[in-house]
């Protein structure tokens, strides 16, 4: 049985005793990447804040890998945790050399590996050109890059990136994908806040979490999501006429689009036998027979509309 | 019928007692009226008394006419001259009269002047005596008066010229006697030389000189002026008594007096002050051999051993030595606490326990390179000022004496620290965690191995250092602005003084770090950890500093966080200068009432900075932990 990276467990933050930002939220994140969804004020934040320590829960406990963050262990764990905050700051005087030759110090890493380490991020997150430049003038994408590379200076297991790409152009941002594809090699676990939902598509991400004001309202992969939500698409051409009527009594909905009939339905498996049957009783070649599972976007919205109308 | 008669006898009775009673007050009230209408008036009435002329309104001149059984009077600004004239009763002159007496003229009583009136006698005699009183003048020329004795009271002008008269008596205080050419029987003075008398070119059978000479002492302060109860203070070992001295008569331009000098009423030395001008302007060197509480004796002694003793005393104050060993002591201590931590920090890293507080202090460190340059050069500045100053007084006085420049160093340290201190607190202590906090970045540096309170005390540190790393230049520039000016004797004192500074520099910033660091953790805005060290060495100082006028009492001091480094000036630097808080108990005497003082001691003071230090450190430190950093 894989072993959960971070878990929380019924974990709630009310700021002033007034505003509930999250809600016995329940997450558990495994290897690879954690698509982290939510619209803007959703509680993202609040929660990765939690995870990292700068905010206290106000009841709920965290666990990363798999230790309590308020135990002793606390400075053990944060040794294997790299964060890239949403508008990253840092210490804007400093040069971007120094900024990570002074985070591998804080990590108590030898000299010798500093500048080697240093030397290779800058390289990695293409910023060699300019080590020596002030972190205040760097552009937005250049901010976002060195905050990569400060996350990875300790070599984290576990990478907690919020809203990564948000200030990013859209080259930046395939830039930005293609990083941590290549992290996501390199075996690191990555807990991804978004409200962008193509570039966690893009990502391809393991599993989501879906946020809103402050509840999880649904947590899964993308496979297990399909499932839950129960809607497939299937494409069918030609002799949509036939197929239509025929599919009418057991399909939630069906369209129309060009040549093709396009088939949402709650079980699969009923629908393959019907076509299959229909086409063989009629002596159909099915032209085009295709079953595409939803985008992460429509999970998105489909979890919220579940949860609107719940 | 006689019960209605009776009843109407009582009223009758009791009408016909009121109507007596009413009549008789009013009568008495009447009689009253003209009493007092007739005592007003008759002094001015001619009519009712005969034997009196009173001139008060016009001037007159009688010409060979003869007065006889008139007392004459003359008044308000009246001017009344008797030309070969002979008056045989008195003459009284007040409220400004004027009478001139000429052309063999004849007096045969009495002259009473009085009240700014003027008597001028020429060419004439008198037989009476002349009184002068209160703010009068006479001037006689080439009169013979043989039997007349004259009078001199207080702020009386007496000029004599050419005559003969037969006794002055002088007494009371101030005019001026001038006698030229004349021949007097018998002078007596009585009153003292403050009323001074010039003879000169006359001749005098009897001298009788009563008359005390008068000094008065005009350094090394004039603080005397003040009032007795103000004891002049000075660090000096050594001080420069100055003083005038006069004494009457002043024979032909010769004064004749001499002044011994008593040290704690043992002799110390003597002064001729005799010679040929009216007053004599000394001066002695007193050196003193212990400090504490002194008196100096001057007794001027004139021909006649007449004297006349003035006397001041002075509190040669000893402010306490910095004491170089305790701080290298303390530095050392220090020192070793500091390896020691270092060791114990490498120790615990061996075993597995990693700190970042030497990382975030060097991080500190070098972030502040140049807030650091700037505080030093605002650091010497005042220093640089002080040398300024120091160097245009020598020029001006010629001399600097360890008093002015403890006196003036602590006025500039009490400034300075004032708002040395707002901006330091301002700009490291109070901003630095606010900002930090505010713009993310603690809460993306709180993802590190990083333990919250290391964070904390890893800047404390650092800005504790930076407080050492500022004062030691500031101090060695207050230390050496004075050096140049002063007696070598008192080098040690500069360095004394160099040492406090240093000391009360880090006694006041310690204290106010920790309150910006508190801020800085409690606030979340930077307007409100700016305004607060504003509020405590501007704001609540300037308003409390009067309130011991309002309570009699300096306990409102208490709130003014610049009372304490103050009053750290006063007693390790000077007791005069330094700020408004600490110089309204010693000189509320001079206010008509006294304010009761707190005399707060050097350990005191210590002990309640370093509460507020440790309260507002733990604090922030509990608080740090429990803090969200969005």
């Amino acid at each position: 049985m894989k072993n959960p990276i971070i878990q929380t467990f019924e974990l709630t933050k009310i700021f002033d005793n007034k505003t509930l930002a999250v809600n016995k939220l329940n997450i558990t994140v495994y290897k690879g990447i954690y698509g982290f969804l939510g619209p803007n004020g959703a509680g993202k934040t609040t929660t990765i804040k939690m995870l990292i320590g700068s905010l206290h829960p106000t009841s709920g406990e965290i666990e990363l890998f798999g230790k309590n963050i308020t135990s002793k262990e606390k400075i053990n764990i944060h040794n294997l945790i790299g964060y890239v905050p949403e508008n990253p700051t840092y210490f804007s005087d400093m040069t971007a050399e120094k900024l990570l030759g002074y985070i591998g110090s804080i990590f108590h890493m030898p000299k010798q590996e500093i500048k080697s380490r240093t030397s290779y991020l800058l390289k990695l997150v293409e910023l060699s050109d300019a080590k020596s430049r002030k972190i205040a003038k760097f552009s937005a994408g250049m901010k976002q890059r060195i905050g990569i590379a400060q996350a990875l200076m300790n070599d984290p297991e576990l990478l907690i990136l919020d809203e990564i790409t948000s200030n990013l152009d859209p080259l930046g941002r395939n830039q930005m994908i293609d990083l941590l594809k290549e992290l996501r090699q390199e075996g690191k676990t990555m807990l991804i806040s978004t409200h962008i939902l193509p570039e966690i598509q893009k990502m391809s991400a393991d599993s989501i979490g879906i946020i809103n004001q402050g509840n999880l309202i649904m947590e899964g992969s993308t496979k297990e999501l399909n499932q839950r939500l129960g809607t497939k698409e299937i494409r069918i051409s030609p002799n949509i006429e036939l197929f239509r009527e025929s599919l009418k009594g057991f399909v939630s909905k069906i369209k129309e689009d060009a040549d093709s009939l396009i088939i949402e339905a709650n079980n699969l498996e009923q629908i393959w036998h019907t076509i299959a049957e229909i086409s063989l009783k009629n002596n159909i070649i099915v032209k085009e027979f295709r079953s595409s599972g939803l985008e992460i976007e429509q999970i998105f919205m489909k979890a919220l509309e579940k949860e609107n109308k719940n | 019928m006689n019960r209605a008669s009776s009843r109407f006898k009582s009223y009758t009775i009791l009408i016909t007692f009121i109507a007596i009673l009413s009549i008789s007050c009013s009568i008495i009230q009447n009689i009253s009226i003209l009493g007092n209408l007739n005592n007003s008036h008759s002094y001015f009435s001619k009519s009712s008394l005969n034997r009196s002329a009173v001139y008060d309104d016009n001037d007159i001149i009688l010409i060979e006419d003869s007065i006889i059984n008139e007392t004459i009077f003359i008044m308000e600004n009246a001017e009344v001259s008797l030309v070969n004239t002979t008056v045989e009763d008195s003459i009284y002159l007040f409220n400004a009269g004027i009478l001139n007496i000429q052309q063999e003229s004849s007096i045969a009583n009495s002259i009473i002047v009085s009240d700014f009136s003027t008597v001028n006698i020429y060419n004439s005699s008198i037989v009476g005596n002349i009184e002068c009183r209160d703010s009068s003048s006479l001037n006689i020329f080439s009169s013979q008066t043989y039997s007349t004795i004259i009078w001199k009271f207080d702020s009386s002008n007496l000029v004599i010229t050419n005559s003969s008269f037969f006794q002055l008596n002088e007494f009371g205080i101030s005019g001026e006697i001038l006698i030229i050419d004349s021949l007097i029987n018998n002078v007596n003075l009585n009153g003292l030389s403050s009323s001074l008398v010039y003879i000169n070119s006359s001749n005098i059978l009897f001298f009788n000189d009563l008359a005390k000479p008068i000094n008065y002492i005009t350094g090394p302060t004039m603080f005397n002026l003040l009032g007795s109860d103000v004891m002049y203070q000075t660090s000096e070992r050594s001080i420069i008594l100055t003083w005038i001295g006069w004494d009457s008569p002043i024979i032909d331009g010769y004064l004749n007096i001499n002044f011994q000098i008593l040290v704690d009423s043992q002799f110390y030395y003597e002064v001729n002050g005799s010679g040929f001008y009216n007053n004599y302007i000394g001066s002695l060197p007193i050196n003193f051999t212990s400090t504490g509480i002194h008196d100096i004796s001057l007794i001027s002694i004139d021909s006649f051993g007449n004297n006349f003793t003035s006397t001041i005393t002075i509190q040669i104050t000893e402010y306490p030595s910095f004491s170089w060993n305790f701080f290298g002591i303390g530095a050392g201590i220090l020192i070793v606490f500091i390896f020691i931590s270092v060791l114990l920090l490498r120790h615990q890293q061996n075993r597995g326990y990693f700190s970042s507080i030497g990382n975030i202090f060097k991080k500190e460190l070098s972030e502040s390179k140049i807030k650091i340059i700037i505080f030093t050069i605002i650091g010497v500045v005042p220093g640089i000022l002080l040398h300024l100053i120091f160097r245009m007084m020598n020029r001006l006085l010629g001399r600097i004496s360890i008093d002015q420049v403890r006196t003036i160093t602590n006025i500039f340290l009490s400034y300075y620290l004032l708002y040395f201190g707002i901006a330091f607190s301002i700009a490291f202590a109070s901003s630095s965690i606010i900002g930090e906090k505010k713009n993310g970045t603690l809460s993306w540096f709180f993802s590190k191995p990083v333990r919250r309170w290391e964070y904390l005390w890893g800047k404390i540190l650092a800005y504790l250092f930076i407080i050492i790393l500022i004062m030691i230049p500031s101090s060695i520039s207050f230390t050496l602005s004075g050096i140049l000016f002063v007696n070598s004797i008192y080098i040690n004192d500069l360095f004394s003084i160099g040492g406090f500074i240093f000391l009360i520099g880090i006694l006041t910033l310690i204290p106010l770090l920790a309150i910006g660091i508190l801020c800085s953790t409690l606030f979340k805005k930077m307007g409100l950890a700016i305004f607060v060290p504003l509020l405590l060495l501007m704001i609540v100082p300037s308003f409390v500093s009067f309130l011991p006028i309002l309570f009699r009492h300096e306990w409102p001091l208490l709130f003014s966080y610049s009372y304490y480094f103050e009053r750290l000036g006063r007693l390790w630097i000077s007791n005069t200068g330094g700020g408004l808080s600490t110089i309204l108990s010693p000189y509320s005497g001079l206010l008509g009432f006294n304010i009761t003082p707190i005399d707060l001691s050097p350990i005191n003071i210590v002990f309640i900075l370093s509460f507020i230090t440790i309260l507002c450190l733990s604090i922030s430190t509990i608080y740090f932990q429990k803090i969200d950093i969005a």
